[in-house]
């Protein structure tokens, strides 16, 4: 009795051991790189990124609510819009866009094109429709040729609209965390190499993983210790849209790159501290009471995923 | 001459339009059998994508705990390359909808697949430390008394077996050992009992994995991508089978156009042949005298500049003899227009009989006739127009009188008398008015 209770205990110790070290094994955060070459499609899309004429009172432009300083997105928890309503959630970082995966809180935008398309029909956040657009870029003999240039055309809705996701989806921030993975050993300081282990030990991995750390899947939120249902049908997730209880509190897992830039966090950005957001995160999703110690070695692993997009594709 | 100019134009045309139909439905032939080509590759572009998103999903599957990029990548490939079709027949463009459809609705499917294999993977994770915890939890209690040593052996066991059931239950469908029971640890410390609510979780999402991925690996067989693709192969070989008889039909078309092309060709022909006919006949009329089938006046007129010709350059003599009944007006008023016809006829019979073939004798008008004769000499002329004369002496009977019907010929000579052929036949005219005043039924030479 005695020897089969300890082989069994045994048999689960293995088994759990090699589980573990083939998890460990496993390279399930890539690194990620500056586009090859900055093309001229780019260079226009950076243009209309940075050009007040797309908003209708020409105060403001992409920039202005999507940061370079804080990450790609914004400082406030929801952002104020052109008509003075807040947006429903935190804006989301235009960095590091995953182009094979659907976008926004709710994994419900299919591609960044949908996603500027959904901004300007909806109106609300830069008050001009496309054919509003359309005519003001055509008063501006620069883009006239610049469009001529890049896509021997006349200046389209479509083509502005293409030129704009060329430039995002250029807009990757290798960090020196991708270093590290590189084989750059003494990229990231002892600390962050102890927070990446417990980052991959506690489990943190298991969502936050891929080219962008997360945001290539959707995760409850509240998956060991349920989340406290905050602001209403904002906190429902994706419940909202397909209504069943499966996606109650389930929203697509953000990437962590930049995060240390990004604050407040989470969907309604009600998390100021990035400490206070890790700590969270392991109570709800993980069942655990993360340490302080464990808490401040992860930070600094985070704080090893801010980076800059290439140089020329800066404001 | 402008009828085989005609012709030559209607050939090339003709030839110009059928080179054309033959080259056109190769053009087409040709351009077609190249989009066939780039819709093969789509369709086997489509089974290559749907078949890597398969291979994903059985190593999301097989617990391979690799990042979810490649998934992701191989879903939203395929998903592009159904919204990009080539330019496709519109069968198949009906056909992709669907397709994207179904793929639009597996991604449910396999986010929750997803986020089952994370939680997994979690589980995975964090079973060993916190089964850690709560043993050195379990043995610290049993140490401070807080719990006697049975009650804590039963904790570490049910545990263990709840963690053994978790992992066998991954390949063996039946529980091994005991069955499941509640275990109360309301009399363990607040963390304790928290740390064990937590283990009994995660042990929970390895027990609902296997039901669950299953249950949602069925979920995404059932739509059926394989089925859906291989329909649309077979609609696309069943379009190209139409388009083949399609190609058959056009062929026979072309056939039929071109049997149509050489049987246009033919008519044309024919027709140039028949036009040419009568056209010929028609001179034919011009020349001839309807009457009595001898030449007329225009005929005279026409041959008249070759004989000259000929006689001058052989250095020949032609003679002409103007011949002009007498009485036959009295023929044609008592006796009537028919017989007066019949006696043209029967004496321009015997005048062409009488002749060789070279000579040439035509009606000159009402009862005037004229011989030409080529290579004359005075005496042949003589002859001749004595035979001449005894040919023309008809007498008929009319209610009890005679009426006799003779010539007056006058003959003139080329090139004695003239060598100017107008003024030479005038000569015999005048010659023959000469032989009238001289008691008819006679004949002289112009002098």
């Amino acid at each position: 009795m005695r020897l089969t209770y300890l082989l069994s205990w045994l048999s689960i110790a293995l088994t759990l051991a090699v589980f573990s070290v083939a998890l460990r094994a496993e390279p399930s955060i890539t690194p990620t790189q500056w586009p090859p070459q900055i093309t001229a499609q780019m260079r226009l899309g950076k243009a209309l990124f940075f050009d007040t004429a797309l908003s209708e009172d020409r105060q403001s432009n992409c920039g202005t609510c999507h940061k370079f300083d804080r990450g790609g997105s914004v400082a406030s928890a929801r952002s104020l819009q052109h008509n003075g309503a807040l947006s429903a959630r935190n804006a989301s970082s235009i960095f590091n866009l995953n182009p094979d995966y659907k976008l926004g809180w709710l994994a419900s935008i299919d591609s960044p094109t949908a996603q500027i398309d959904k901004l300007v029909d909806g109106g609300a956040v830069m008050g001009l429709s496309w054919a509003q657009i359309v005519e003001r870029l055509k008063a501006n003999t620069e883009y006239v040729s610049a469009f001529r240039e890049v896509y021997q055309s006349q200046i389209t809705a479509e083509l502005v609209n293409r030129a704009l996701v060329a430039y995002e989806i250029a807009l990757t921030t290798p960090a020196p965390f991708d270093r590290y993975l590189n084989g750059e050993r003494d990229a990231i300081s002892a600390r962050a190499q102890r927070g990446f282990s417990l980052f991959k030990r506690f489990g943190c991995i298991a969502c936050h993983q891929g080219r962008n750390v997360g945001g290539n899947l959707i995760q409850k939120l509240g998956v060991v210790e349920d989340y406290p249902l905050l602001g209403g049908a904002v906190g429902l997730g994706r419940f909202a849209l397909t209504q069943r209880e499966d996606d109650r509190q389930v929203f697509r897992v953000p990437s962590l790159r930049n995060v240390a830039q990004s604050a407040p966090y989470f969907h309604d950005g009600s998390i100021a501290e990035l400490e206070q957001a890790v700590k969270l995160m392991g109570r709800h999703q993980l069942g655990t009471e993360l340490s302080d110690s464990d808490i401040t070695a992860i930070v600094a692993f985070l704080n090893t995923l801010s980076g800059q997009p290439h140089p020329e594709l800066m404001p | 001459m402008k009828l085989p100019l005609l012709r030559t134009v209607a050939v090339l045309v003709l030839t110009g339009l059928v080179v054309f139909g033959i080259y056109h439905v190769q053009e087409r032939e040709a351009s077609f059998s190249l989009s066939k080509d780039k819709i093969n590759d789509y369709l086997s572009e489509l089974e290559r994508l749907d078949g890597e998103l398969d291979r994903q999903l059985l190593l999301l599957d097989s617990w391979n705990f690799h990042n979810y990029d490649g998934l992701n990548a191989a879903y939203s490939n395929l998903k592009r390359a159904l919204a990009q079709p080539p330019s496709l027949p519109s069968e198949l463009t009906l056909a992709l909808a669907p397709i994207e459809q179904v793929l639009e609705q597996k991604f449910d499917l396999i986010e929750r697949l997803k986020s089952q294999s994370s939680l997994l993977r979690n589980s995975v994770n964090y079973l060993p430390k916190i089964s850690q915890l709560l043993y050195v939890n379990i043995e610290r209690a049993v140490r401070n008394e807080e719990i006697e040593v049975a009650f804590g052996s039963e904790l570490k066991q049910y545990l263990q077996q709840e963690m053994l059931h978790a992992l066998t239950y991954q390949l063996v469908d039946r529980r091994l050992g005991a069955q499941r029971r509640l275990m109360d640890v309301s009399m363990m410390s607040q963390p304790f009992q928290r740390d064990w609510f937590n283990a009994m979780k995660h042990i929970s999402f390895f027990l609902n994995y296997r039901k669950i991925s299953s249950e949602l690996n069925a979920d995404i067989a059932r739509f059926g991508m394989q089925q859906k693709l291989v329909n649309l192969n077979m609609l696309f070989s069943r379009y190209l089978e139409g388009l083949d008889r399609q190609a058959e039909r056009q062929q026979l078309w072309l056939l039929f156009y071109i049997a149509l092309a050489l049987l246009m060709l033919g008519l044309l022909g024919a027709a140039l042949r028949h036009y040419r006919l009568q056209h010929e006949k028609r001179k034919g009329q011009a020349f001839t005298d309807s009457l009595t089938g001898l030449g007329n006046r225009r005929m005279l007129q026409q041959k008249l500049p070759q004989i000259q010709e000929v006689a001058q350059n052989d250095g020949t003599a032609v003679g002409i003899i103007f011949i002009d009944l007498d009485g036959f007006k009295a023929i044609n008023d008592l006796l009537g227009h028919q017989r007066g016809d019949r006696l043209l006829q029967d004496i321009a019979g015997r005048l062409r009989e009488s002749l060789r073939q070279d000579d040439l004798v035509v009606r000159f008008g009402g009862d005037e006739f004229v011989i030409v004769v080529s290579g004359a000499s005075r005496d042949v002329l003589e002859r001749i127009a004595r035979d001449t004369l005894k040919m023309c002496q008809v007498s008929y009977q009319h209610e009890g009188q005679t009426l006799n019907v003779g010539a007056s010929i006058g003959i003139s000579l080329f090139p004695d008398d003239t060598c100017e052929m107008q003024q030479l036949l005038q000569m015999a005219d005048m010659a023959m008015y000469r032989a009238k005043e001289q008691g008819k039924n006679n004949y002289t030479f112009y002098q």
